[in-house]
């Protein structure tokens, strides 16, 4: 199908899929949650929607119905949360998810006009962790501990408290670790994780961007 | 006697039976002889930082002046600008200081050949602009007008401090309009004029350069106030002082036929740079001047919007829900602290670059093809682009998305899957609707390029947060134009040259209208309309 005719065949029943709140990386091997939400855009009540998550086989792994209150500050996004066996290699991967509307009693089928949503949800897959990193961030030029500082080991991701702490479980190996937030400039360095251990990390304030251009 | 009999016998006063078999007698009496309704020795269109400067040096001088501005109130694009004015060469304020200064040194900082912004310039007016720094600033100390009393920073590649800046005027949003530095210096720089007698003519729109005979100097002019024209006669000279040109499409796109109609510009709606006075100039033979300026891709010519989701998202000026313009600005802009926190996409949902690129790469490729591989009848300008993001960014930034923060009716949108807001998407510069499933493989792309921690389509670094938590939101993020960088030719007198450099005589030209001098804003702005009111007062007639 064309872009235009894509277009052209919108309804105003035409439901979409939004996916969120799904680790990456999971763990191989294990148990997974994931949030899924469905929308129709003339936001009609689909509360009950049959959820299906199928692997990249497609063997069908999990599913659910969605609950009856909207996601908060959406219009009609109504969602549940799942939990399924994330795959056992490490690794890209991806889940499809199908969307099948709640069934019309008087019909013996599902309810016609919101059709079959569908959506693919890609996520990496890791080694169980084996290594818990503390990671402690202060501002280079006060010594002040930073809260929300936004980090990453590789492919694992976490947030400093208010305490400037961050834990992070993940398997041995050499990482390249960033941290970054908004004013300060971005802190990159390569670690290797052998053992429980801590990080002790210092990032500098941005300096402030001359502003010669004013109106 | 009526206008008609008027114009009659005065055209045969003048000896129309030259001219014959071409017109009626009537039509070349129009064209030979104007009725003035108004008279002064100086003429100024435009009541911005340079007109209002070059009204007060020619009443200074014992000129009599009419100001005419097609605005309702005072002040350009000066008055919502940041009042940063760094002129130096030794003012009064540079030596409360401390700081040493002078004249050369001003002229070496600007004609600096590395200076990739300013090398372009036409050092004849560098020189005259230098030697006039100091006099300028003290002028405006003169007038009325206050600064921040701070020690100045370098600025504009320059090896002395003279960076000051004007206090706002007052607290009233309805004085200031936006409650930005610059009214400190239009509003006193008003004050002073009207005190020593400028006469300024609001609503007055420049639509005519008055010159009979092309061989004479020029007269006057004529602008039109509520759709009647009014004649005004300039006994000694004629300033254009309209500021620049960047709203005005067709001109812009002679120097960059990429700059359509969707392009906003800094300053709008208070003010707009219609090229008034280029136009009626160029009909008369004037020349352009620096015209590279425009597309060196330095300075502020093109910019990445900072305030996204409103129609007017510069990056230095946000507008104030108080502003008396607000009904007609729509939205101040959600302020994005940091291009992490969203993507960027084209008008057909694609992503198409490195968000965190600040240069004019990033520019250059929003003003791209975009897929539009000729299968559309608009071929030039990039089109809209959004910032897409969702709720997560939305708490990382501390962003209110609604109202007066975006403007919902056409530059914001909020849906509950990426689907939803692909066909939300609605504005009048998106000729095309987004294909929804191009928005959500473009967000599926970038989220998985988040896992692996490298884009491997645009190389943006640092991948930090997937878009993935609904709501989700589309931001009006298209780049906004600002300076114009060229305009008029003028010489070391602000004396309009026509196109074999001979001089228009009667005709004046300061301000963002004049070309040559690529120097950003106020400190460029304020010396040429006092020179330019100086020399027009000087003319003996």
């Amino acid at each position: 199908m064309s872009e235009r005719e894509e277009i052209a065949s919108h309804a105003s029943h035409d439901t979409s899929l939004a996916v969120w709140d799904l680790a990456s990386p999971v763990v191989a091997g294990r148990r997974a949650t994931l949030k899924v939400g469905i929308a129709c855009p003339s936001g009609c009540d689909l509360t009950g929607t049959r959820i299906d998550v199928y692997n990249e086989t497609g063997t069908r792994i999990g599913g659910a119905s969605l609950g009856s209150a909207p996601w908060p500050a959406t219009t009609a996004l109504y969602w549940a949360e799942l939990e399924v066996a994330a795959p056992e290699a490490e690794g890209d991967h991806s889940w499809s998810l199908q969307a099948t509307a709640p069934l019309d009693h008087a019909r013996g089928r599902p309810e016609p006009s919101h059709g079959h949503a569908t959506s693919i949800v890609r996520f990496v897959a890791s080694r169980p962790p084996e290594h818990r990193v503390t990671l402690e961030v202060i501002d280079k030029g006060s010594g002040v501990p930073l809260t929300g500082v936004e980090l990453r080991l590789g492919r694992f991701r976490a947030a400093t408290n208010d305490a400037g702490i961050a834990h992070v479980e993940v398997p041995g190996g050499t990482y390249e670790v960033c941290a970054w937030k908004i004013g300060y400039d971005v802190l990159s360095i390569t670690a290797q994780i052998a053992g429980d251990t801590t990080i002790h990390l210092e990032v500098a304030v941005a300096p402030e961007p001359e502003q010669p251009y004013w109106m | 006697m009526n206008r008609r009999k008027f114009i009659t016998k005065g055209a045969l006063g003048v000896g129309a039976t030259a001219l014959v078999g071409v017109t009626t007698q009537d039509e070349v009496a129009a064209q030979r002889v104007t009725r003035w309704d108004r008279a002064a020795d100086v003429v100024i269109a435009g009541a911005g930082a340079s007109g209002l400067c070059a009204a007060i040096m020619a009443r200074d001088l014992g000129a009599s002046v009419i100001v005419v501005e097609q605005n309702h109130d005072i002040g350009g694009h000066a008055m919502v600008s940041g009042g940063r004015i760094p002129l130096g060469g030794g003012t009064r304020l540079q030596k409360k200081f401390g700081i040493v200064d002078s004249a050369d040194q001003v002229y070496l900082d600007h004609t600096d050949p590395g200076n990739l912004e300013l090398r372009y310039s036409d050092r004849d007016l560098v020189r005259v602009w230098a030697d006039e720094n100091a006099a300028t600033f003290d002028f405006l100390l003169d007038n009325g007008v206050e600064f921040e009393e701070v020690m100045p920073t370098l600025v504009n590649g320059g090896t002395v401090p003279r960076l000051f800046r004007t206090k706002v005027y007052s607290a009233d949003l309805k004085v200031t309009i936006n409650g930005s530095p610059g009214s400190g210096l239009v509003r006193a720089l008003e004050k002073s004029a009207r005190a020593k007698g400028v006469e300024i003519l609001l609503r007055h729109s420049l639509t005519r350069i008055v010159r009979e005979d092309p061989s004479q100097r020029v007269q006057g002019i004529t602008a039109t106030f509520e759709n009647t024209p009014v004649n005004v006669q300039a006994r000694k000279g004629f300033i254009i002082a309209t500021g620049g040109f960047t709203s005005n499409v067709a001109y812009r796109r002679m120097f960059d036929p990429r700059l359509t109609d969707e392009y906003q510009v800094a300053g709008e709606p208070w003010s707009r740079q219609n090229a008034d006075g280029e136009t009626l100039a160029m009909a008369m033979g004037a020349a352009l001047w620096g015209t590279s300026n425009v597309a060196s891709e330095r300075g502020r010519s093109v910019t990445k919007t900072r305030h996204i989701g409103a129609r007017y998202g510069y990056e230095n000026l946000r507008w104030n829900p108080g502003s008396p313009m607000f009904p007609l600005v729509g939205g101040s802009g959600l302020t994005v602290k940091s291009y992490q926190d969203l993507i960027c996409v084209d008008q057909s949902g694609k992503r198409f670059w490195n968000e965190l690129d600040d240069t004019y790469g990033f520019l250059n490729a929003c003003l791209g093809r975009h897929d539009n591989n000729a299968r559309s009848a608009k071929l030039n300008g990039g089109g809209p682009i959004w910032a897409i993001f969702d709720a997560d960014a939305v708490r990382r930034e501390e962003w209110e998305p609604k109202p007066p923060n975006v403007d919902p009716k056409g530059w914001f949108f909020s849906a509950d899957t990426i689907a939803d807001l692909a066909r939300k998407i609605t504005n009048p510069y998106q000729l095309q609707p987004i294909p929804p499933r191009n928005l959500e493989d473009a967000v599926s792309k970038y989220n998985s390029y988040v896992d692996a921690g490298k884009d491997p389509e645009f190389g943006r670094p640092g991948l930090m947060f997937k878009i993935q938590k609904p709501p989700f939101y589309a931001a009006w993020a298209t780049p906004i134009l600002h300076d114009a960088l060229a305009g008029l030719r003028t010489n070391g007198r602000c004396e309009v040259l026509d196109i074999r450099g001979q001089v228009i005589p009667g005709l004046y030209c300061a301000g963002e209208s004049a070309g040559g001098f690529s120097l950003h804003g106020l400190p460029r702005v304020t010396v040429f309309g006092r020179m330019a009111g100086r020399e027009a007062a000087r003319v003996r007639t």
